[in-house]
């Protein structure tokens, strides 16, 4: 049994971009699906818009997905190579708005063309014919379309070039300015991360070590995980000398877990009381939370 | 430190490769010029298609039909490769020029043991004994920080974890002692703490032997904290070489300048680069990069811009005078 994600929990207001951010078996792409309940959970609750997920049925649940919706890491992968651009965008319409004419459809399929920078000549075009950017165009066009609330993103711009993912970026922003959309932003990029989110959760094996505002963790991390995930990062400014950086080891199995705090073993600080027993989350300062027993509760004392 | 009074450990001279495909052909690299130093670390970036994989394959000699080297000359210690048989590149391969492909499973055997692969590339080019290569694999695999390195050489390489088998792929390419290893993207997809490690690791040890490395990826932070140099391409073109404390801070190309400008930095707006790269088959008249540069004027049209110096071991192909440098005075 893979123990994907392990007691998490965290809220996203409209119009915030909330990030998760960890490296492989953390259980962020997990979370991403989880939360719109593309997969079964098997405890807990997602609760949108005041609505348990996990209590709807099918019908109500696939009338909720109009609202929440979901861009992924790999534009090509996630079209439909023998559906033109139009007919792809316009499918969330004809499966959310039976109501909706054909000729209203098209008319809000050329809209959100527009929106996200593509002209009404992608209509008929297939994705073989567009640039890595410009099929994720597609995909945010797609996700948009039925005027969502909440959009999960997944990795949305790893796979695509510096230069493109610096417009896609803008495109997210912008629309989330004009929609007042709320964001889950999965990501392993610190530098992204960083510029894109409100709040920031940092993941590892499934549990969520250390969260809060994302300035105020960047600047101040309180999780040996942290410290050594923002110290991998690599500056493209020389003048700006690498940290040494601070985590051996490689990442355990999740089917495999140790018992007590699951970096035991990796941590430069972590010591028997840390294997003794699983560590919640405790608040340091205000809403920046960490799940270590060596950093101090707020307040004050351990 | 690097050796600047020696003849250039590998010397790129006019080098034009180009794929021959349905579409039509494909200018994958048109007319680069560079040099790499013994004990020196270049870094070649570019986005995709820029041509920086086709470089490095074209340097080590795995250009096959449909593709073809069609001009230059690839001097390596003297010797222009391109004049040698199949035979005797395959020789230098592993030996004097090594590489490290991307992605380690591609590389690695799924049905050979560890220990055999080592021995088959040691075997290949040397008299070794079964003894003899398993010393070898084993002070190889513990050069490179892998623990329980017997383990490992007994076992196959679905029972590595990604770290590792980039790690024992590193370790196959260095167990002859290359002077010039080339890296095609050693790192990507790996996880970023794992990617930390073993890149601390590898450079430690071309810095301990002095040996060279040709690092190609599209990663600027992995070129400005670990290499000396940076070559950057566009369109199968060179449009900017020179020290990696130099280039990344005062770029002279506007390619450049656009690329480090689009690193998000929080409190910084995000500067994006409009349009697309050209065609390789359409291939554009005058300076590939003038539709997307907000610098062009007249000359861009027309004229391609050569690869010229702007100071000592500084390059850069624009027709400003000075490129960014001066805030774009002509």
């Amino acid at each position: 049994m893979v123990n994907a994600v392990n007691g998490v929990s965290f809220e996203i207001e409209a119009g915030e971009t909330v990030a998760l951010i960890g490296e492989s078996g953390s259980g962020k792409s997990t979370i991403a699906r989880l939360a719109l309940r593309l997969y079964e959970l098997n405890q807990g609750t997602v609760e949108f818009d005041g609505r348990d997920l996990t209590k709807l049925d099918r019908e109500e649940l696939r009338h909720l997905r109009s609202a929440m919706t979901i861009v992924f890491q790999e534009p090509y992968e996630s079209l439909n190579p023998r559906q033109r651009i139009g007919r792809t965008i316009e499918e969330p319409l004809v499966i959310h708005h039976p109501d909706m004419s054909a000729a209203d459809r098209h008319a809000r399929v050329i809209d959100t063309l527009n929106h996200v920078a593509l002209g009404e000549n992608f209509y008929d075009r297939f994705p073989h014919e567009l640039s890595g950017g410009q099929q994720q165009r597609v995909g945010i066009a797609r996700a948009i379309v039925t005027r969502p609330k909440f959009i999960v993103l997944d990795e949305p711009t790893s796979s695509l070039d510096l230069s493109v993912r610096a417009q896609i970026l803008q495109l997210l922003n912008d629309l989330q300015d004009e929609f007042n959309l709320a964001y889950l932003f999965i990501s392993h990029d610190i530098h992204t991360v960083e510029y894109v989110s409100d709040r920031i959760c940092v993941m590892y094996l499934g549990q969520i070590v250390e969260v809060g505002p994302t300035a105020e963790v960047f600047a101040n991390p309180q999780h040996p995980y942290t410290q050594a995930l923002l110290s991998s990062s690599l500056s493209a400014d020389p003048r700006v000398k690498k940290d040494r950086f601070l985590l051996g080891g490689e990442i355990p199995s999740a089917t495999n877990l140790p018992p007590g705090c699951f970096l035991h073993g990796r941590c430069p600080i972590g010591d028997d009381a840390c294997a003794a027993a699983h560590v919640p989350l405790h608040a340091f300062k205000g809403t920046h939370e960490v799940a270590c027993v060596k950093v101090p509760f707020a307040g004050g004392g351990s | 430190m690097v050796n600047e009074t020696s003849r250039p450990l590998l010397e790129v001279k006019n080098l034009h490769t180009r794929f021959t495909t349905h579409r039509g052909l494909v200018r994958a690299v048109n007319g680069i010029s560079f040099e790499i130093r013994e004990g020196e670390l270049v870094g070649l970036v570019g986005e995709t298609g820029c041509g920086k994989s086709v470089t490095a394959r074209s340097v080590l000699g795995l250009i096959r039909p449909p593709g073809r080297i069609v001009e230059g000359e690839i001097n390596f210690e003297g010797n222009n490769l391109r004049d040698l048989s199949r035979r005797e590149f395959r020789n230098l391969r592993g030996t004097g020029i090594s590489f490290v492909p991307q992605n380690p499973w591609g590389a690695l055997n799924p049905i050979l043991r560890i220990e055999r692969q080592f021995r088959n590339v040691i075997r290949a080019h040397t008299n070794a004994s079964k003894q003899e290569c398993w010393d070898m694999s084993l002070a190889m695999l513990e050069s490179v920080g892998i623990q329980g390195p017997e383990r490992i050489l007994k076992g196959y390489a679905h029972q590595l974890s990604g770290g590792m088998a980039q790690r024992v792929v590193m370790a196959i390419a260095l167990v002859l002692n290359p002077r010039l290893v080339i890296a095609d993207e050693p790192t990507t997809g790996l996880d970023v703490t794992i990617q930390r490690q073993i890149l601390d690791m590898v450079m430690e040890l071309l810095e301990r032997d002095r040996r060279a490395m040709l690092l190609v990826t599209h990663d600027l932070g992995v070129v400005a904290q670990y290499c000396h140099r940076v070559i950057v391409m566009y369109a199968g073109k060179i449009v900017e070489s020179g020290p990696v404390s130099e280039v990344f801070v005062s770029p002279a190309h506007p390619y450049t300048q656009a690329l480090l400008a689009a690193i998000p930095r929080p409190g910084h707006d995000l500067v994006s680069l409009r349009g697309r790269v050209p065609s390789l088959v359409d291939y554009p008249t005058g300076c590939p990069f003038k539709d997307r540069c907000d610098h062009a004027f007249e000359p861009c049209e027309g004229t391609e811009p050569l690869l010229r110096e702007l100071s000592v071991d500084r390059r850069f192909a624009c027709h400003l005078e000075k490129g960014v440098t001066q805030s774009g005075a002509r």
